[in-house]
């Protein structure tokens, strides 16, 4: 529980230091297309990092699936989806640019490619909003029906 | 592709994950009502309850900024700005979470 504490505790150090050092970039005047260029950075890296989060998630969900109740793979499946949706993001985002770099000389493949992820994109979100939504249900009906086989398999012995 | 066709499928998937949104903040509501009184593992569902709720709002700004964006193009650089937010936060707190169900298992 300390140790939680504690690193939950160096945690939001190291959120509060991100966002101050951002603060000297934030009072400088940069261009608009260094703007751009960065803010689309960020954007990635943090499709990135929520896509490495949300696998990591979905492995210990996994686990805790194959040993409780069956209610918990649903979230995991549904976690999967969300890194799919954060690649795709990324991607499309990267995509973008590449087009604005180049501009017409693409020969329509990026265009394709940005179209099916603009298609993509809603599916996928509302896939992982319903396998949640499903999830969440089983857990709660599990909590208020078996609150034993939540966290442990139904009939093991004890 | 039709702008039309996207637009008119991106506004149908706002409007599913928003309904998903807001039945699953309910769920939420109600699993942190049946958490009163545990005290065993308090820590993996705080984190759970954390998560899920930030999982939710990034739902629902993705949805309601999709529907903004189509109405007032100018606000699509403060809606990509709060889901950037929301995603790194997100990642954070998946990852207590994984490193909190572990602790269990064990």
């Amino acid at each position: 529980m300390r140790e939680f504490s504690g690193m939950k505790t160096k945690i939001n150090l190291m959120i509060i230091m991100f966002f101050l050092l951002l603060a000297p970039a934030a009072g400088s005047t940069p261009s608009a297309r260094s703007l751009e260029i960065s803010g689309a950075i960020i954007q990635i890296a943090a499709f990135l990092l929520a896509m490495c989060g949300s696998l990591f998630l979905a492995s210990g969900l996994w686990i805790r699936g194959e040993k409780g109740s069956e209610s918990w793979k649903y979230l995991s499946i549904s976690m999967i989806m969300f890194a799919v949706w954060n690649v795709i993001m990324a991607f499309g985002l990267m995509i973008g640019s590449l087009m604005a770099k180049s501009g017409n000389d693409t020969g329509g493949v990026f265009e394709n490619l940005l179209n099916i992820i603009n298609v993509l994109d809603p599916v996928i979100e509302v896939v992982v909003f319903m396998i949640l939504l499903f999830g969440m249900q089983n857990i709660i009906k599990m909590m208020r029906t078996k609150p034993w086989a939540v966290f442990g398999k139904e009939g093991s012995d004890e | 592709m039709n702008e039309l066709f996207l637009i008119l499928l991106n506004a149908a998937a706002s409007v599913v994950i928003i309904v998903c949104s807001v039945l699953s903040l309910q769920l939420l509501i109600g699993i942190s009502r049946e958490l009163k009184g545990l005290e065993e593992i308090d820590v993996m569902w705080k984190y759970f309850i954390i998560m899920s709720g930030l999982f939710i709002l990034l739902g629902m700004t993705r949805a309601l900024g999709t529907i903004g964006t189509v109405i007032f193009s100018d606000i699509q650089p403060i809606f990509e700005s709060l889901i950037s937010v929301i995603l790194i936060i997100f990642a954070v707190f998946a990852v207590l979470l994984s490193i909190s169900l572990e602790e269990i298992t064990e």
